[in-house]
């Protein structure tokens, strides 16, 4: 036999074997999605999110105009549909993203904010495969202007002032637990209600 | 074939070990007591009192409005939401002073 080909068989074997190793400790140890995603998988995630959009798309900017009106209509979607897993500021620091996998990323970096405008529509219209973005668009001309005036959204993230922040919060969905804990929290504060053990401190999450 | 797609996907999957938690903040409600440069004491609602960290990352809420560290008086009622390890302040809302 040739010495490459030899080489070859014996690097293929070595792959089988290390492979064979990785896949005996991962059943026998099972997966959750407490891990942290590998190297491997986030590069191969990462480029499955690239070709998930299609051609025509990924190349394609924005086509809505940036004005406050909808900046402001993205911040208000924003923080009543996606916030819950990225959280106001798109950092990802919420309850559910935190506890995905792979976890809600921080869309202030350039991880994201590298993509094109296409990617980013293409990605909230049709959501990404085996991981918890689902996709949002129903192929209307509605939910299209949305998806766009989100990824303007997206792209002021890095910008994000502590003024939206706060109107986002009493924009976020909550829970009737939450709203118990808001009036209480506003009845305190105004000087309305007296001060009562029952609320001195109490889980918040996020 | 199929089993080893199985096991491409299975490898492919494979993780790290890493184990994270999401986090949980607390909210405290009570009055302040003292208030100095980088904490303050407050009097929580059931009595007790808490020492609580004021950092640079700290934010301050009035009025629904975003405001400063100067707006926060002794006396304050104020609704502080604690970082994960309950030491620092989050955010601070900021009340009417308790009647005395």
């Amino acid at each position: 036999m040739r010495r490459p080909v030899k080489l070859t068989l014996l690097l293929l074997g070595t792959l089988v074997l290390l492979g064979g190793a990785l896949f005996l400790s991962t059943i026998r140890r099972g997966f959750s999605t407490h891990d942290e995603p590998s190297r491997m998988e986030a590069v191969v995630a990462r480029s499955i999110r690239h070709w998930s959009a299609p051609a025509d798309l990924r190349n394609e900017k924005n086509p809505l105009p940036l004005t406050p009106q909808v900046l402001g209509e993205a911040r208000a979607h924003w923080a009543d549909h996606c916030a819950s897993c990225h959280a106001n500021d798109g950092r990802g620091k919420a309850d559910l993203g935190q506890r995905m996998y792979p976890r809600a990323p921080d869309m202030t970096l350039p991880a994201t904010q590298s993509l094109s405008d296409g990617e980013l529509f293409s990605i909230i219209e049709n959501g990404i495969r085996l991981t918890g973005m689902p996709g949002w668009g129903d192929g209307s001309a509605e939910s299209g202007y949305g998806s766009w005036t989100l990824v303007h959204f997206m792209r002021h993230l890095p910008e994000l002032t502590p003024e939206e922040i706060t109107e986002m919060e009493a924009l976020n969905p909550k829970t009737p637990e939450e709203w118990e804990q808001i009036q209480a929290e506003e009845a305190f504060l105004s000087g309305e209600a007296e001060p009562s053990a029952d609320h001195s401190s109490t889980d918040h999450s996020h | 074939m199929r089993k080893i797609l199985i096991f491409l996907l299975v490898t492919a999957f494979a993780a790290g070990s890493a184990f994270a938690h999401g986090g949980k903040s607390h909210q405290l409600l009570g009055t302040v007591k003292e208030l100095h440069e980088n904490h303050l004491m407050v009097t929580a609602t059931d009595g007790h009192e808490t020492m609580v960290m004021l950092t640079p990352k700290t934010q301050y809420e009035k009025d629904k409005k975003p405001a400063k560290r100067s707006d926060l008086l002794t006396g304050a009622r104020v609704s502080i939401q604690l970082s994960e390890d309950n030491k620092n302040a989050v955010k601070v809302k900021i009340g009417k002073a308790t009647a005395k």
